[in-house]
Parts: C-alpha cells; structure tokens; sequence
C-alpha cells in the first residue's frame, strides 16, 4: 500500500514522463484499487495537456520552414503512405461525385497512366543519359568542342537532369499515393457499400417472404371471411323464416284463443239457460205451485207503481219476482229491499228470507229465490221493507210493501 | 488496465475483433478524416488509413515540436524528436484506449517521456546516434478513471490555469513551469533552484495539487451559477406558460 502522499505525488508526476518504469507499475497497481487517485489521475492530465499551449503564449517558437514536407518524406521512406494534401486542397482538386465503383475505376486508370509516364520518363532520362554519356566520350576524344566550351562539365548536366528527374519521380510517387489512397478510400467504400447492400437485400428477401406469408394469411383470412358470412347469411335467412312462422304461427294462436273465448261465452250462456230452463221446468212441473200477483195500494185505494209475482211450491222453493221497488233512474244504493216471512195469527218470530237483488235494471225487476224448506214451512205471508243503511238489518224496521199471503189454495196444477 | 509507457502489444492489428467505434468508421471516406475528432483518427490509423497520421501531425506537430524545442533547445533535435514521437504513435496506435483518456493527454505525455530520453542521451553521450532512438519505450494509454470533475472549455481551461499560477507558492510555480514549459527533468530543476530532486518533484506534485483543488471549487461554483441560472429562467418563464 501506497503512502498517501507518495501516491498523491506520483498521480501529480503521471504526465511529466519523469515516472520511473517501477514508480509506473506501482502506481497503476495502485490506481486499480483507487477511485479517487484515478480521478486526481484524470484532473492531472488535464491541467497538463494545457501547458504546451500556456508554454506556446509565453514563449512562442518559430517552427522551421518545411516541416511538415519532410516528415512526410520521412514517413514515405518508412514505407508510410501519407497523401500531402489537405482537405482544402482535395476538395478543390475532387472528382464529381461518382458511384464508389466508378472512382475505383478512375483511380485504377490514373495509376496506370502514372506509371506509363514514370516507366517513359525512366526510358527517356536512361536514353539522354545514354547520349550524355556519348557526347561526354566524343568530347573528351575531341578537345576544344562541347559543354567544356561553355565552361559546364558534362558531369553537372547529368546531375542537373538527374535532379530534375528525380524531382519528377517524388512529385509521381506522391501522385501514386494520394492516388493508391483514394483506390483504398474507395475499396473501403465499395466493400462497405456491397456489405450494406447485402443486408439490404438480406433484408428485403426476408420482407418478401413476410410479405408473401401475411398474403397468404390474409387470403386465409378472406376466404373464412366469406365462409362465415356465408353461413350468417344462411342463419339470417333461417332465423327469418322462423319469425315467419312464429308470426303465424302466433295468428292462428290468437283466432284459436278467440274461438276459445267465444266459445266459452257460448257454453257460459248456454249453462245459464239450461239453469234457467231446469228452473223453469222446475216449477212449471211442480204439483203444490202457488202463483200469487201482489200488487199495493195507498189508504185511497190508488194502486201504487211497485208490484210482484210470487211463484212458490208448497215446502220447498219460493221465487219473488217484483217490479218498479224503485225509480232506477234514481237508484239509491243506500235503500235495500228486505223480503220477510211470517205467519198469520200465531206470534211467532217473523223470519228473514233475504234481500232483493237486480234482476233486469232495464225492466226494473228484482228477483229472490229462497228454497229452506224448514222456514218455508213456519211462514204463511211474505212481505217486503225497504231499509236504509249498510247495517245487517235482523227485524224489519222500515216501510212495508208489497205484502202477500201464501194462502193455502194452489192455483196452478 | 494498463498504465505508463512500455513494449506492449494489445492485439494483432489485422486480426484484432473490431470495436463497434472502429466498425463504424470502416469506408469513412478519407477525404472528410479531417472532421473526425483525434480519438477517431487513431481509430483510423489502426484501420490502416494512413493519412490518419498526417491529419494528427497537422493538428499537433507544432505543439510537439514546440514542446521538444523548449528542452532540447535546438531545432534539427526537436525535429527530430517530434518525429519520433509521430512515428510511434504511429506504430502504437493500437496500444490507445479511449476509454482511459483523451488523445491529446496521450502525445503529450508521451512527447514529455520522448524529450527526457533524447536529453539523457545526449547528455551521456554528448552527441546523436540513430541506433539510440531503438529503445522499445512505447506510449500505452493512461488510465484517467471517471470521476472527470474539470469539464470547461480547453480554452477557459488555459486561462484559468495561468492566472491560478500566480496565486501559489513560486517555489511551486517554478517547479511546474521548469517541467511543463522547459521539459526539465526534477534534477535539472533541483541543479538551478538549488533544491534535492525529491524537494523538487514534492513542489511540483504540491503546485499541481493546488490548481486542481482551485480548478475544481471553480468548477463547482459555475455549476451551480449555471443551476441557478437555470432556475431563474424556468421561475422567469413559468408565468408566461400560465
């Protein structure tokens, strides 16, 4: 483990280059466990890469003309490519945007001119230094003539040629790179292109056959489709006929229901008459019958409106038909009828056979039929009173009407 | 994780599996590398695009020659080292990991490392040899970790420290510039203040302490102008979105 200080100091030295290979190892083991000083490492080597540039303010150096030329000439003597332009320059010097394919092609083609001219210029230079050489012998086997005349040896032509031949090499070995360099930029873009491509149609492959499954399934889709409509349109129609039916169904239901009710009213109407027929021939046949006509009259002798027919067999049933017990214009339901029996000469209790009930409002008659052989036979004249109130009435109270003895002759065989 | 300068190799450059960053700049066009940031450019250069090192040299050449100027004190020297430093780069640019820190930090550090081993040869031998530039000392990244607290601009960064300079200790101050603007190493510097090395390397590690320590307060109080800043303006503009 570090001292801190020691470790702090070594953070702060990191960027001097003054760190000794132990000091290195020992920090950057240091530094694998330590956050913080890797984080002081970091503000260190910050604060340090400003100091050229505080440096340059201070104390400006005058770079040297060519720099950059000869290290770049360097750098092509160590078999490093480096294309001389600038950006400014390319941009002026650049060919119209063609396809990648196609820039490799010119770039191929410039290469080649290249090297036709550079394999000319050395054929060219190889055959002038071929006829230097020959005017330099001639020369020399004849004093007094040629380049010695001028004051210039042949030795500073050839070099004079050579140099400019040289010069025209470097300027084609730095076309050649800038060259070889835009046909590797465009390899590069080719190939990156081609590998886009491909995953383009990789892509557009598998969409198709996406496309071409969904297609399928969608006609899948549209043939269930109409399939079920189909049979919906079959339900429908089925479902239809069923209401028809029904409908008629439910016609026929009614008239049956209404011939029923008819019917019942019928039977209804011919089990009253055939009551009313068994009374009727009831008393017509009875042996002991008594058909008594009462009728009333005031202290003057007027015959009052109300009257009555009594049909009664002798012990057994009474019928008492009255007429006009009321103005059934004005029928006061407060009033009821009371009908009483009583016997003639005796004191006896007089008995309650009943009350009046409507017979036929139109003709205005009133019928009760009574048939306890036990009262009948205690009673021998009957008479009516007319009582008011809801209270049951137990002995009549009110005005008499209508009174009839039962007499003891039968007048009807 | 790897740290200092050393003969290491990270991988095969041929065969090595691409990052996403590096697979990304595959069929970049060479004519628009100049765009790309210096991280980007190494990236390049382990591509095998080699125009890469000329855009890198461009951008700092001057700065690195500069550098080796003030140490060497001669110019065909400096030349020489600045190249040097190009060409190992050059050589080790699959050694840089941009995740440990930038490429600036990178050169210079690496010049710094280059400056010293050209003095000391000189200085035991008197004179240049080019078998003596064969030493396997190769720049590996740094390992700069994240807590990344100074964030301002290159610029401001600069002239913070300048004025910050001149607040502290000029023991300190002159340890600093001695190293940083003179490339001397501790010794040269304890040879003029009359101080021992390990004085001299405790100044400089002091010094630098104290402009990060200013650097960092700094920092803190801009952001917090800055949040505050933001927050009067959300204050300001809350009633107009009402």
């Amino acid at each position: 483990m570090l001292i801190q200080n020691h470790c702090k100091e070594l953070c702060a030295l990191a960027c001097s280059g003054q760190l000794s290979q132990s000091e290195i190892e020992e920090l950057e083991n240091h530094l694998s466990l330590c956050a913080e000083c890797r984080s002081e490492v970091g503000d260190f080597a910050r604060i340090v890469a400003q100091m050229p540039d505080i440096a340059s303010r201070r104390s400006p150096v005058d770079v040297p003309s060519g720099l950059t030329d000869r290290f770049l000439a360097r750098a092509r003597s160590e078999g490093i490519p480096l294309s001389r332009m600038t950006k400014r320059e390319e941009s002026h010097h650049a060919l119209p945007r063609f396809t990648s394919r196609v820039a490799a092609f010119v770039a191929a083609a410039l290469i080649v001119a290249a090297g036709l001219i550079l394999l000319r210029e050395l054929q060219s230079s190889g055959a002038m230094r071929g006829h230097t050489r020959a005017t330099f012998n001639a020369s020399q086997t004849q004093p007094g003539t040629g380049p010695e005349k001028a004051g210039e040896s042949p030795n500073d032509e050839l070099i004079r040629h050579n140099t400019s031949l040289n010069a025209q090499v470097q300027r084609m070995e730095r076309d050649l790179a800038v060259l070889a360099a835009k046909l590797n930029s465009d390899r590069e873009k080719l190939n990156a292109a081609e590998g886009v491509n491909a995953a383009l149609q990789s892509r557009l492959a598998s969409a198709e056959a996406t496309d071409a499954g969904l297609r399928q399934d969608l006609s899948a889709r549209d043939t269930q489709v109409a399939q079920i409509k189909g049979e919906l349109e079959k339900l429908q129609a089925l479902k239809d006929t069923d209401a028809l039916a029904f409908k008629v169904e439910e016609t026929e239901l009614n008239s049956l229901r209404e011939q029923v009710a008819t019917l019942d009213m019928k039977l209804r109407e011919s089990e009253q008459l055939s009551a009313a027929a068994s009374q009727a021939r009831d008393l017509i046949v009875a042996r002991h019958l008594h058909i008594i006509d009462v009728d009333d009259t005031d202290e003057n002798g007027t015959q009052q409106r109300p009257f009555g027919r009594i049909f009664y067999t002798e012990g057994k049933k009474l019928v008492f038909y009255a007429y006009d017990l009321s103005d059934s214009r004005k029928l006061n339901a407060r009033i009821t009828f009371y009908v009483w029996g009583s016997r003639e000469g005796l004191n006896k209790p007089i008995k309650s056979l009943g009350i009046f009930h409507s017979d036929d409002a139109t003709e205005g008659r009133w019928v009760l039929k009574f048939d306890d052989p036990d009262v009948l036979a205690q009673i021998n004249c009957i008479f009516v009173t007319a009582e008011s109130g809801k209270k049951a009435v137990t002995q009549p109270t009110g005005r008499q009407l209508l009174f009839a003895s039962l007499g003891k002759t039968i007048n009807h065989p | 994780m790897s740290f200092g300068f050393r003969s290491k190799s990270r991988s095969c450059r041929d065969c090595a599996p691409l990052a996403n960053e590096q697979k990304s700049l595959i069929g970049f066009p060479s004519s628009d590398i100049e765009s790309l940031s210096d991280e980007d450019l190494v990236e390049l250069l382990v591509l095998g695009t080699h125009d890469a090192l000329r855009v890198l040299f461009e951008r700092y050449s001057q700065m690195v020659f500069g550098m080796a100027r003030r140490a060497l004190k001669d110019d065909g020297e400096a030349e020489e080292t600045m190249q040097q430093v190009f060409f190992d780069i050059y050589r080790a640019a699959n050694l840089f990991d941009r995740e440990k820190g930038s490429f600036k930090v990178w050169i210079i550090r690496y010049a710094y490392t280059r400056m010293l081993n050209r003095k000391k040869h000189l200085a035991a031998k008197g004179f240049y040899t080019a078998e003596e530039l064969t030493d396997e000392i190769l720049p590996v990244a740094l390992y700069e970790g994240a807590g990344r607290s100074l964030q301002m601009s290159p610029s401001e960064f600069a002239h913070l420290i300048e004025q910050l300079l001149n607040t502290i200790q000029p023991r300190q101050r002159q340890a600093i510039e001695l190293t940083f603007f003179f490339g001397l190493t501790a010794e040269e510097v304890a040879a003029q203040t009359g101080e021992t090395p390990s004085v001299v390397r405790h100044n400089l590690y002091r010094g630098l302490s104290k402009l990060r320590i200013a650097l960092t307060e700094h920092e803190q109080i801009r952001k917090k102008q800055k949040v505050k800043n933001v927050r009067e303006g959300a204050l300001l503009a809350y009633p107009e979105s009402l």
